[in-house]
């Protein structure tokens, strides 16, 4: 909100109003709410409608995900606190802070909002069950979810000591965790959606009492049974008060210890180690990659717009998954799937890799990095980032699909390859867009609608030119994908080698 | 050091970024010591650095990484680059936060890391255009030692700005642009004539408002002052 052009022009013309500032809080916490309730509904009315005793299950995953979802909120906003030194004054004016002043403050402008959340499993359940006991059971564990959530969230920050780097250190891990958690949520929802006998695993199996000791883990237990007498009520409002209480008492107890490092480490000076001597020398393209991966990972934008298609294949992955025990499957099968979703990353990583670049597209120019430099650093960065998602999703899929080692690795370098090429000649395409002299790159910049339409062709036919080839080539000498895998992988990996040489051959004519 | 000056929409910008080889020119000729460059666009590369007006940086990378990462792909080594970068950071002021992300810092801590991105990489020719705009007084003053220290060493600087004052103490040689084209050129001396302070000033609003601007804002001021006091 504080760098909205349109905000600040706002608040300027009408005299830095604290009512008005108050006023735009409260209304983006309004629409975050509409939206975690829009998300919710979508979700747990998808469960509900194919199989309505999952109801428990995707209860428990939206918590689940609220309990995330309020760890990373309050550790960004910790994190905020600490960067833009924004309780400097109030260090002044108050220096005896109460303990619930920061728990407090972040829960009135951000985690209440996430109660939302909770709002359409609750309900449902109440409708299916009606205990009317639940219905409170379940909002008090919602609250405590919350509380947990900035109980781990600030412990975190705490712990990584609020880093020297601003934060900076934590932003990869915190997105990968926070795009781990996303994930998480969606498989949960896939797998009560398509593969309900799958949901006994949230049982956990716990026996008495150690179904009530682990937080989270245990609500199935408390706020998720029918009550059949008395005393079984009583224990399990006594536990969940019990649980709030704890979770607001450490909240009270932690946040302490966030003002004492928020305000010891705001305006201390870099401690980082001083460099010294002659800077290493990697490379342009080395450089230019590892920028590249910093940029992608710090960003939770571009992290989960390059995440986008592992979401695709998620549904094909699990059903995989799910029924490895029918029996082995042709590994050709495997080649398949993972093709897919090598085509589908093409297209959106290129665009991604040089989207992210945004504004800042300047300093290519400042630097006066070559085109070819540039298609180079962008493929290679967009490949490792590739490879991080398509090796696990390759293992689990051969792993899956009983298929032996020697496919692994063949189908792996296939798929690298394929992507290899089929980027080069889609960044190739985009740069040969964009004029020499721009400095700004946006979605807009290869050519609109259609240029869009041109990328996603391109990377599509690019990837699929060796595959093709080798299921000519075989049907010409009578040889089956299927039952000959290895030899038609072989000749994909033959073709892909000869079109990636071609794509370095291209590039090192784009000299400019 | 070699002053740009010009109104807004003269072509300072565009002159300086081809001088950079960052923008293509349509036509003519670079000559650096009257010599036509072979190959200007890798000449430019290595020994060229460019500052623009605004800071556009990379606002998730830190200020060191962003200082290192233009510093690898701009040089195959360089022996004294973090002495160098740690010396100028701390003279203006920005020791203290390289390690933060970009994008919590200020515009004028931005563009002094823009500023020192570019002479880190110890340049042999560097431009600055407006890139003095949004710093505070010390760092300006400390950015034009450096340059001077840097000119005096053999080093050339092309500079362009509005802040007509401070071309006027660091500059040798001036050139006003205006509508596209040279409207002037020479050395601050045989322009400067009496000595007199100020006197850049007055050349530029000459040149680029025919001398109509003086009068006009004389006649505003007294509009608005003179006429309350009587």
């Amino acid at each position: 909100m504080k760098s909205s052009k349109r905000f600040n022009e706002e608040l300027e013309r009408r005299g830095f109003s604290t009512s008005y500032m108050r006023a735009m809080v409260r209304r983006s916490g309004v629409i975050y709410g509409a939206l975690f309730l829009v998300f919710s509904i979508i979700l747990t009315f998808g469960t509900v409608s194919h199989n309505p005793s999952a109801i428990s299950a995707s209860s428990f995953s939206i918590f689940l995900y609220e309990f995330g979802i309020n760890s990373f909120g309050s550790f960004s906003w910790i994190q905020g606190l600490k960067n833009q030194g924004i309780l400097e004054s109030s260090k002044l004016l108050f220096p005896n802070q109460n303990g619930f002043t920061l728990p407090l403050g972040w829960f009135l402008n951000t985690g209440f909002y996430t109660l939302f959340l909770d709002i359409p499993p609750v309900v449902l359940y109440f409708y299916f069950n009606r205990n009317f006991e639940t219905l409170i059971l379940q909002m008090i564990w919602g609250l405590s979810c919350i509380f947990l959530g900035f109980l781990f969230g600030s412990s975190l920050s705490v712990l990584s000591g609020l880093s020297r780097k601003g934060g900076n250190i934590g932003s990869g891990f915190l997105n990968a965790l926070k795009l781990f958690s996303l994930t998480s949520v969606f498989i949960l929802f896939d797998l009560t959606i398509f593969y309900p006998s799958y949901i006994g695993i949230f049982d956990f199996a716990l026996k008495y009492p150690l179904d009530f000791i682990f937080p989270v883990l245990n609500m199935k237990f408390i706020a998720f049974q029918p009550h059949v007498n008395f005393d079984s009520l009583v224990a399990s409002f006594s536990w969940t008060l019990f649980y709030l209480l704890i979770s607001l008492y450490a909240s009270y107890f932690i946040s302490n210890k966030i003002l004492d490092n928020i305000f010891e480490g705001h305006g201390t000076v870099n401690k980082k180690k001083k460099k010294s001597g002659s800077v290493k020398y990697r490379g342009i393209i080395l450089s230019l990659i590892s920028k590249d991966l910093k940029i992608a990972t710090r960003d939770f934008n571009n992290i989960s717009t390059f995440f986008i298609p592992v979401f695709f294949s998620l549904p094909a992955l699990l059903e995989v998954f799910v029924n490895r025990r029918f029996g082995s499957f042709p590994p050709i099968y495997t080649y398949v799937s993972i093709f897919v979703l090598t085509s589908v990353s093409v297209s959106f990583y290129a665009i991604q890799s040089l989207v992210m670049e945004g504004k800042s597209f300047i300093n290519m120019r400042i630097w006066r990095i070559s085109n070819r430099d540039l298609i180079l650093s962008k493929t290679l960065s967009s490949l490792i980032i590739f490879l991080f998602f398509a090796i696990p999703v390759a293992i689990i899929m051969v792993g899956a699909n009983m298929n032996d080692l020697p496919y692994l690795i063949l189908i792996s370098i296939d798929a690298a390859l394929a992507f290899l090429f089929s980027s080069i000649l889609t960044i190739y395409f985009m740069i040969s867009k964009i004029p020499d002299d721009a400095v700004n790159i946006n979605i807009y910049s290869f050519g609109g609608t259609l240029g869009i339409i041109v990328i996603f062709l391109i990377s599509a036919l690019s990837g699929a030119l060796s595959p093709i080839g080798s299921y000519i080539i075989g049907a010409f000498l009578a040889i089956s994908p299927i039952d000959f895998p290895s030899v038609f992988l072989g000749m994909v990996l033959v073709l892909s080698l000869i079109l990636t040489r071609i794509g370095f051959i291209l590039l090192s004519e784009k000299n400019n | 050091m070699e002053g740009i000056l010009g109104p807004n929409g003269s072509g300072k910008t565009t002159a300086l970024r081809i001088m950079a080889g960052i923008v293509k020119m349509d036509s003519g000729t670079i000559m650096i010591d009257g010599k036509e460059v072979e190959d200007y666009k890798k000449f430019s590369s290595t020994s060229i650095s460019y500052v623009p007006e605004v800071p556009v940086l990379y606002e998730t990378l830190t200020g060191d990484e962003y200082c290192d990462t233009y510093a690898k792909v701009r040089k195959d080594s360089d022996t004294d680059y973090y002495k160098r970068k740690e010396r100028i950071a701390d003279a203006l002021s920005i020791s203290g936060v390289m390690g933060k992300p970009i994008g919590t810092l200020s515009f004028g801590t931005k563009q002094k890391i823009s500023i020192l991105s570019a002479l880190a990489s110890d340049p042999q020719i560097l431009i600055l255009d407006e890139s003095l705009n949004g710093l505070d007084p010390a760092s300006i003053f400390v950015v034009k030692e450096v340059i001077k220290e840097m000119t005096s060493t053999g080093h050339f600087v092309i500079f362009s700005t509005h802040l007509l004052d401070i071309a006027e103490i660091v500059c040798q040689r001036v050139q006003i642009l205006n509508k596209g084209k040279r409207v002037l050129e020479g050395n601050m001396d045989d322009l400067q004539g009496d000595g007199e302070s100020g006197f850049l000033e007055k050349l530029f609003l000459n040149i680029t408002e025919n001398g109509d601007l003086i009068d006009r804002a004389r006649r505003v001021g007294d509009y608005l002052f003179r006429s309350k006091d009587s």
